[in-house]
């Protein structure tokens, strides 16, 4: 008697369960952007729901509504370019650093048009340690649970000397770009003055001429 | 307590215990998500979470690009009720304690700005962090020291890691500034 109920909420435990949702119509793209060093591994958990006006509330999708699911990268290539089915998780590890863009959008793969359906996607994104599986760690290395804290600590720790990297190659960048703009101005400036001395110059010239050719001096 | 129908004197049966367990754990989920979405100009885009009676939700908002970098931002209770609204802010962090079971809904709005589009950062965290593993969530003996300097370490480690957040926000934010002027 128990053990369906164990195994219903063991099922319900895993997932997004109830994490946040957002409304959408189908092929309505909800984009989302991470902006993260190389190496990340992020893992999205979703579940997509059917309002049902019916009983005015949102039941779980049928299997014919998917989830699309595109990655770009901060070079916009794409990173992961994939369907996934109503309910799941999708992962990508990004290789190199900046703005990731998430894009989302459902599509009902019958052409099953229902009127104006409103549908919700319920979405975890994690990243980083949170990413971890420690039950997996724990049950494959035998280790304590102080083994699994110090991990956890380790991890943390590593995430962090990453986003200072990250911080430190952005920095890079942008003395490089404000060098670059620094010494664009400095000859342009240096261009504009020669032309507008220039410029004095054969003025005074085309005047004395003028002047010359009118015999006033 | 004993699950119904154990023989007295015996111990409760393990699974019954792990459903117990599970039931607990699912009262109030702790779960929380960060997320930077671009919001088109003369939009609103609203975030919706279902949050226990008595447990405390928090949300940070800045704006990240565009425009003044400024948003509005609403927060409803399940009854319609609104228990915060700001306008024009650039950033903000909000903390309640749910009185009422249901959805909650959270609302950004860019409807006053006709042709800028921004880009907003939120962090939504419910309830409190989970273990990493659920049955050190429920201990029944004190933590040992070892125990406790980690999860000293392990909150002082959060704080630098929410105040690097903090650090690159600013950083894209001036980023962008600097490229549009």
């Amino acid at each position: 008697m128990a053990l369906p109920l164990l195994l219903g909420q063991l099922l319900a435990l895993m997932g997004p369960g109830d994490a946040f949702y957002l409304e959408v119509r189908e092929l309505e793209e909800k984009c989302f952007i991470q902006e993260i060093p190389d190496g990340t591994v992020v893992i999205g958990n979703y579940k997509t729901e059917l309002y049902d006006p019916a009983m005015e509330k949102y039941q779980p999708s049928p299997q014919w509504i998917n989830l699309f699911v595109f990655v770009k990268d901060p070079e916009n290539k794409n990173l992961l370019a994939r369907q996934y089915g109503p309910q799941g998780s999708f992962t990508f590890t990004s290789q190199s650093p900046g703005e990731h863009q998430i894009c989302l959008h459902l599509e009902s793969i019958r052409f099953a048009l229902f009127y104006d359906g409103k549908l919700a996607i319920h979405l975890d994104m994690q990243l980083g340690e949170r990413t971890n599986d420690y039950a997996e760690f724990a049950a494959k290395d035998k280790l304590t649970q102080l083994h699994l804290r110090v991990q956890q600590l380790v991890e943390q720790v590593e995430l962090i000397q990453k986003e200072q990297e990250y911080q430190r190659w952005r920095e890079e960048r942008f003395r490089q770009t404000s060098e670059s703009t620094n010494q664009r101005v400095l000859w342009w400036s240096i261009l504009q003055t020669f032309i507008l001395v220039a410029t004095g110059v054969w003025q005074m010239q085309h005047l004395k001429s003028f002047f010359k050719a009118k015999k006033l001096v | 307590m004993g699950p119904a129908g154990a023989r007295p004197g015996s111990p409760p049966s393990p699974p019954l215990l792990l459903l117990l367990l599970l039931l607990l754990l699912r009262a109030e989920r702790p779960r929380g998500a960060e997320l930077t979405f671009e919001l088109p100009d003369s939009a609103k885009q609203c975030f919706h979470e279902d949050v226990e009676r008595g447990a405390k939700f928090s949300l940070d908002y800045q704006v990240i690009t565009g425009g003044h970098y400024d948003v509005d931002c609403y927060v409803e209770d399940p009854l319609g009720k609104t228990i915060y609204r700001e306008t024009k802010k650039q950033y903000d962090s909000f903390t309640h304690r749910a009185e009422v079971k249901g959805v909650y809904q959270f609302c950004f709005s860019n409807e006053f700005s006709t042709f800028s589009h921004k880009t907003v950062y939120f962090d939504f965290q419910v309830g409190d962090e989970p273990p990493i593993l659920p049955d050190m969530g429920n201990r029944v003996t004190a933590l040992t020291q070892m125990e406790s300097a980690c999860v000293t370490i392990h909150e002082a480690l959060k704080t630098v890691i929410d105040s690097q957040t903090h650090y690159r926000l600013r950083e894209a934010q001036d980023r962008v500034r600097g490229r549009r002027s």
